[in-house]
């Protein structure tokens, strides 16, 4: 027989190399792509398989809310509305990618119970399937971002490429965020609300739909923010403002940071989900 | 060689009523401390599994018996690998082949053929491997259209049919299935025990809990009996059935 499958859970050895178990598990996780994939795009398919527009529906009523906000806010601001209106557009399509991936994040593990229950796999495979599924999303709004770029003559160039390992980052806070707060949700139920509550509240506090220098002296606020970094260092270089040193430097140590917490959680918490479920 | 080996397995749920599953409450309860808070960290919990000590050997057939709740599930879950248990060790040699819950299936939404994509992929298989079984997966269910249909537009037949055509598909060397394959039609029950002594006569291990005597009696051996999380009977099948004991059955008093 070639090389068995094997399956040894032992209580005492567990204590011995938790960190190391904890990174070798999620490893196995990422390793099941195909499973990950194909369950992410089931999602994004079923959630909308019965709508006419289909996933186009996130990005139509997102379009709508932008073209409306671009126009009144740009009058607001006392900005041009080809200035003000690409900043908005790319702001508000990562900020719902932001959203998604907290709000989904905490319902990681309460949305598979199902699978968690019948299945052995490494649980981190459903923080994986949630990031993927919104980046399938997030492809069909990046369709919203081109058109304006392109309606206000916004030409990025060569540096409009930097936004790429900004969006990887935030990926990687995605996954951190899911693990975390995923398994956070599947112990307190309330994790759900909580979240959907502080993500209606972050996005009047985040330079999304006004930029930081508008705060003035009041800065701070957006620099101690790390959203708006983890924003920054995809929407600059889309618009042509440059690589932001600064901001890619504090997205760095977020996620850095994000991971190692999640890290904590996956190793002191995984094997208890399939109790709390 | 397929193995299964436990040693001194317990597990224990805790118990999370509405009010202390709440992060308030825990918050509330920590910030005031003193009787309140200890009174909150002394959860309630139900002993699940105790100290279970079993060695099942490649080509037995093992039934699962006890009342309901007596544990039988749970041991099952432990024995796949969902369950860690708190203590003691698992240690299962093979490939294994899950089937619980099956009035579920993995994605109510997604379609029947969906759904054998899925559960193949968690046994195991690759993509590739699964479109070149499923033509015949779909054969053995008898479905045919309905397996375009989200499976929660299924009876509890239906998606018997589906979940235990595809777990007996991946050649599995330890099947652990739970009672629910007793919602298959008579019909379908006689095919799927055909399939089973199929499987058995390549000598895996299969583990099967049931309440059925007459399905247990074709396919199993030997038996274990759960009471309330115990194992207090190991043995030939007929001997741990009948109330009468034997002196070849191995009694546990606990």
């Amino acid at each position: 027989m070639s090389n068995p499958a094997m399956l040894v859970h032992d209580a005492r050895l567990r204590r011995r190399h938790p960190w190391r178990d904890a990174v070798g598990d999620f490893a196995r996780g990422i390793q099941l792509a195909e499973l990950w994939l194909t369950m992410g795009w089931y999602d994004v398919r079923q959630r909308y398989s019965r709508s006419v527009f289909g996933p186009f529906w996130v990005t139509i009523s997102l379009a709508v809310f932008v073209a409306g906000l671009g126009v009144t806010y740009a009058a607001l601001f006392r900005v041009p509305v080809d200035a003000y209106l690409p900043y908005v557009t790319i702001g508000m399509v990562q900020w719902s990618l932001i959203t998604a991936l907290l709000n989904e994040g905490s319902a990681t593990f309460t949305a598979a119970t199902a699978a968690i229950k019948q299945m052995p796999a490494p649980v981190g495979i459903h923080a994986l399937r949630v990031v993927w599924r919104n980046l399938i999303i997030l492809a069909h709004n990046a369709v919203i971002v081109l058109v304006v770029l392109v309606a206000c003559g916004v030409k990025p160039g060569w540096t409009g490429l930097a936004a790429l390992p900004g969006l990887v980052l935030l990926l990687l806070n995605g996954v951190g965020w899911s693990v975390t707060l995923g398994l956070v949700g599947a112990r307190f139920r309330d994790m759900m609300p909580l979240v959907a509550n502080a993500t209606q509240m972050l996005l009047f506090v985040t330079p999304v739909l006004w930029r930081a220098e508008d705060l003035g002296e009041r800065r701070v606020l957006a620099e101690f923010n790390p959203l708006f970094h983890l924003i920054e260092i995809v929407r600059a270089p889309l618009l042509g403002t440059g690589f932001p040193v600064g901001s890619f430097a504090a997205a760095l140590v977020v996620t850095a940071l994000n991971l190692a917490l999640a890290l904590v959680f996956y190793t002191r918490l995984r094997w208890r989900v399939a109790y709390w479920l | 060689m397929s193995s299964i080996r436990l040693d001194g397995v317990s597990l224990q749920f805790p118990l999370y009523g509405g009010s202390a599953r709440s992060l308030r409450n825990r918050l509330v309860s920590s910030a005031t401390g003193g009787r309140i808070g200890s009174d909150a960290r002394s959860r309630v919990c139900v002993e699940a599994l105790r100290n279970i000590d079993v060695a099942i050997a490649h080509g037995e057939r093992v039934a699962l018996i006890g009342h309901n709740g007596a544990g039988k599930t749970t041991l099952l879950r432990v024995l796949a690998g969902i369950y860690v248990p708190q203590t003691g060790r698992v240690v299962v040699s093979g490939k294994i082949a899950p089937l619980f819950d099956i009035g579920l299936g993995m994605d109510g939404e997604a379609s029947g053929y969906d759904n054998i994509r899925l559960r193949g992929l968690y046994l195991g298989l690759s993509r590739r491997q699964i479109e070149s079984r499923i033509d015949e997966i779909a054969d053995f269910t008898e479905l045919g259209g309905f397996l375009d249909m989200p499976i929660r537009t299924y009876s509890a037949g239906m998606q018997t049919r589906l979940s235990f055509a595809i777990c007996t598909s991946v050649d599995p060397d330890v099947l652990l299935l739970d009672e629910g394959i007793l919602a298959g039609d008579a019909a379908f029950m006689e095919r799927a025990q055909a399939r089973l002594t199929a499987f058995v006569a390549r000598a895996g291990i299969l583990v099967l809990a049931s309440h059925s005597d007459n399905l247990l009696a074709s396919l199993c051996t030997r038996a274990l009996r759960l009471e309330h999380g115990r194992l207090v009977a190991d043995g030939p099948l007929h001997e741990v059935l009948s109330p009468v004991p034997s002196p070849s059955t191995r009694r546990i008093s606990a």
